[in-house]
């Protein structure tokens, strides 16, 4: 490691570099009362594994892999910090992300909203970490902490299942096949 | 709807899609990098610049005696080196062994001051930033901060806050509270009995760290202590830009206090019953087209007369 005012500057660039990924990820996972501190404590974290963090393209997934845990052990902790300021009772009330955190442009996105949120939490996660922050599988597998090929079956089961829970067909191979992007196209 | 279709139908229900605003209540990049350092427990922050302890004197004299040090060193090194040894091998020639030493000697000074210079600056410069102080601007302002939050002094209260002013409470549903809501607050505060006091401050480099501690009837009966915050305050030019509550603490707090109160008043006190809501501390609307003033002055009233009757 190198000397403490170095890895200062070169946590200051990391943190300018993305913090409003890191931030938007949050954001979209917490409510808003404990993304900002999530989002903190991702930064955070990086420094004390400056050594391990990885340098380039790979930061971004690397943070974001350390930002999962922590929005995992904020969701742990957000009814214990509800009762904090709830304090006279009767409030306690699980806080989810506002509604503010998606855009509903017709009916068809709201009935894939409601489908998405049906499934299991690690399928919706890695459908968001694909649609939202617009990762390749290598970067998923980095973010999920496997091979490329678990998170390559992993994104596909999840999407298999999305559309089972949205009632839509399955296309043909020819349609599949035209897609922008192939399951496991764009690795 | 192939696969990829449905992942970018997906993509467009994002809000927070990267080529779109940041989420209105994110952190600015100074204020979460300033949470950042505390929570590694860096001392240098970088969003303002540090009030350095008579600075010019100080440096002035530590390079004096840096510089001082360092011919002294170099001096002594080069008469350790110049003084034959007994164990030297045997000289070959004398113009070796018997270099002068008081020529050497003459030569040193301007490149050891120089050299001595240059060290000391970068020697010196972090350990003055890393030691704001707090000023007496910081202590005043404080000061008279607690002072018109307890007398009720509105006017008073609101010329310390910035006209972009916002705090961050991250363990509030309304996380992002304007100068309003702290006036509404202090108003609030007033009329149930609660009053500040600030305590245990730090100097750092946007203003202070301190806790502000709530206390009150009303706080002893629910909470069996004061509320306590730890503040980092954001001062600049004599108006406070910013507030971040990065910890807060409660006492022994008793989750179902505010439901026992109710039921107690409604048990023994049924016409004031209707008139009280739900509220946190600080914190109370009209919402139920109550009267949220004369529902706080019965939260004042009645949490003590409850908290005297043993909490039941």
């Amino acid at each position: 490691m190198g000397d403490n005012s170095t890895n200062k500057a070169l946590l200051r660039q990391v943190f300018e570099e993305n913090y409003e990924a890191i931030s938007r990820y949050c954001h979209r996972r917490l409510p808003r009362a404990d993304a900002n501190d999530a989002t903190a404590q991702v930064f955070a974290v990086a420094w004390r594994r400056f050594d391990s963090m990885p340098s380039g393209e790979q930061t971004l997934p690397w943070l974001y892999g350390v930002a999962r845990n922590e929005v995992r052990t904020s969701r742990r902790s957000t009814r214990r910090l509800t009762n904090l300021r709830t304090k006279l009772g009767g409030q306690a009330t699980y806080p989810e992300p506002g509604p503010e955190t998606v855009v509903i442009r017709n009916s068809e996105q709201e009935h894939l909203l409601k489908a998405l949120a049906t499934l299991r939490p690690d399928d919706q996660e890695i459908l968001r970490l694909r649609a939202y922050e617009h990762l390749t599988l290598p970067e998923v597998a980095e973010v999920l902490d496997c091979s490329v090929e678990a998170a390559k079956k992993r994104a596909s089961r999840a999407t298999h299942r999305l559309r089972q829970a949205t009632g839509w067909s399955a296309p043909t191979d020819a349609a599949q096949a035209s897609g922008a992007i192939q399951e496991g196209g764009d690795v | 709807m192939n696969d990829s279709q449905i992942l970018e139908q997906l993509s467009l229900t994002d809000a927070y899609a990267p080529d779109m605003d940041m989420p209105e209540s994110a952190w600015s990049h100074d204020v979460a990098f300033a949470e950042v350092e505390r929570r590694i427990g860096g001392q240098t922050q970088t969003t303002s610049a540090p009030v350095h302890p008579t600075p010019t004197r100080l440096r002035g004299w530590l390079i004096a005696a840096a510089a001082f040090a360092v011919v002294i060193v170099v001096i002594g090194a080069t008469m350790l080196f110049a003084r034959p040894s007994d164990n030297t091998p045997p000289v070959t020639t004398p113009s070796t062994t018997q270099a002068p030493p008081p020529t050497t000697t003459e030569a040193l000074p301007p490149t050891t001051v120089a050299a001595a210079e240059e060290a000391i600056v970068t020697t010196i410069a972090p350990i003055v930033e890393a030691e704001p102080v707090m000023t007496d601007e910081v202590v005043a302002l404080l000061d008279n901060y607690q002072t018109a939050f307890n007398t009720g002094d509105e006017a008073a209260f609101t010329s310390f806050f910035a006209a972009d002013f916002w705090r961050a409470d991250p363990s509030s549903v309304e996380w992002r509270q304007s100068a309003e809501y702290m006036l509404h607050m202090m108003t609030n505060s007033r009329i149930q009995g609660t009053t500040l006091s600030i305590e245990n401050c730090t100097p750092t480099a946007e203003g202070a760290r301190c806790e502000f501690v709530y206390d009150g009837a009303v706080e002893q009966g629910l909470y069996y202590g004061p509320i306590r915050d730890t503040v980092i305050t954001f001062i600049d030019g004599g108006e406070v830009t910013h507030m971040l509550i990065t910890e807060w603490e409660t006492g022994d707090l008793q989750e179902r206090s505010g439901q026992k109160v109710l039921d107690w008043v409604e048990e023994n006190f049924p016409e004031d019953r209707p008139k009280m809501q739900i509220i946190a501390i600080g914190v109370v609307n009209d919402q139920n087209g109550l009267d949220p003033i004369e529902a706080l002055e019965l939260w004042g009233k009645y949490v003590p007369l409850w908290t005297e009757a043993g909490r039941p």
